[in-house]
């Protein structure tokens, strides 16, 4: 069990780290760029991104790393006052909270009220700016959730070896 | 999770032990901050941009791939101006000199399994996501900042018909190299330091 706990803590914490980067990306210049775009063309590729959001590929690591998460929070008090037990704990807690539970509950119903926006129709350019602004900034905490989080993992994971 | 190993050790027992074997001098406990802190920015960055390649891969890509060509040139240009930020820097860049400066500090363990991992990691990065891109994706991208939006349709379907296969395709080997490197990192982080 102890070495099936270090593989689960090894996968969660790569997919930690990407799910991260894919967040970063959207915070530090994909947003950004579709910002410097007119109405029509920014909430055009918007709903092109989230419709092609939902596929395997990335679902597999978003989600499949959320219940990895779920399996190691479970599991921190099973070995509690050991070293990564702590670890373990916040790293889970941290990307089931900021990445899962952020994603689940504001961007996602934010990305389907979005959809329906027709792109070029009056009123795009007031919908997306209000989109973008609160997207992005609770992408931010997306972002440093899931950071933070492989962090932690991996820290458990030193201990566990130490 | 060592718990599992050593049960029948006790808790407080163990804590001793580790002070007592973690106790060095001053240059080495510097050395050891000193090594802890480059790997783990090594780890933190390489994890990151491997995250943004991969998001280009599952999401900014697919999803473009439905816009006009015109549509698709002017977003994919604004990006490509955009991407050239201090943050995305620090990390790009920081993924390429964080594991070399990692590299270095960790030479007095030249045997080590650490300092193969990290030796690993720099070139799969190095090679295949740094040099990668600044050769085959940033050249791609100056060339279609050449191309103005609102050209005739023909122009700028023979734009994107240059790059955007050959830019999804390298983009993806990127990812992969990028995720790889990642992936001996945190194998690195858990290899003794010596």
């Amino acid at each position: 069990m102890g070495g099936f706990l270090q593989v689960l803590t090894f996968v969660a914490a790569l997919g930690c780290g990407v799910a991260a980067g894919v967040f970063f990306a959207f915070s530090a210049f994909v947003m950004r760029g579709l910002d410097r775009l007119p109405a029509e063309g920014a909430v055009g590729a918007m709903q092109g991104i989230n419709a092609a959001a939902p596929a395997p590929a990335f679902m597999v690591v978003l989600f499949g790393t959320g219940l990895a998460c779920g399996a190691l929070v479970f599991r921190s008090f099973f070995v509690w006052g050991g070293p990564s037990a702590v670890y373990l704990l916040v790293g889970g807690s941290l990307y089931l909270i900021c990445a899962i539970g952020l994603t689940v509950f504001y961007h996602v119903p934010r990305n389907e009220a979005l959809g329906r926006v027709e792109p070029g129709g009056a009123g795009a350019e007031g919908r997306w700016s209000d989109y973008m602004a609160g997207w992005t900034a609770w992408n931010h905490l997306r972002f440093a959730g899931a950071l933070v989080a492989s962090a932690s993992l991996v820290m458990a994971l030193v201990l566990s070896v130490r | 999770m060592i718990d599992n190993y050593y049960p029948g050790r006790h808790k407080v027992s163990r804590a001793s032990t580790n002070i007592a074997s973690r106790k060095t001098s001053g240059p080495g406990l510097l050395l050891s901050f000193v090594r802890a802190f480059l790997l783990g920015g090594a780890t933190l960055t390489t994890g990151l941009v491997a995250g943004v390649f991969y998001a280009y891969s599952v999401s900014v890509d697919p999803g473009l791939a439905a816009q006009s060509d015109a549509s698709y040139v002017a977003t994919m240009q604004e990006i490509n101006v955009r991407i050239q930020n201090p943050l995305f820097f620090a990390s790009f860049f920081g993924a390429v000199l964080f594991p070399l400066a990692a590299l270095v500090v960790h030479l007095p363990a030249l045997r080590s399994g650490r300092f193969l991992l990290i030796s690993l990691a720099c070139l799969l990065y190095i090679g295949g996501g740094f040099l990668l891109t600044a050769l085959v994706n940033v050249p791609m991208n100056d060339q279609l900042a050449t191309v103005d939006p609102g050209a005739p349709a023909r122009v700028l379907s023979q734009a994107r018909e240059a790059y955007e296969g050959p830019w999804d395709f390298w983009n993806g080997v990127r990812t992969v190299f990028s995720t790889l490197s990642f992936a001996a990192l945190v194998g690195a982080c858990l290899r003794a330091p010596a």
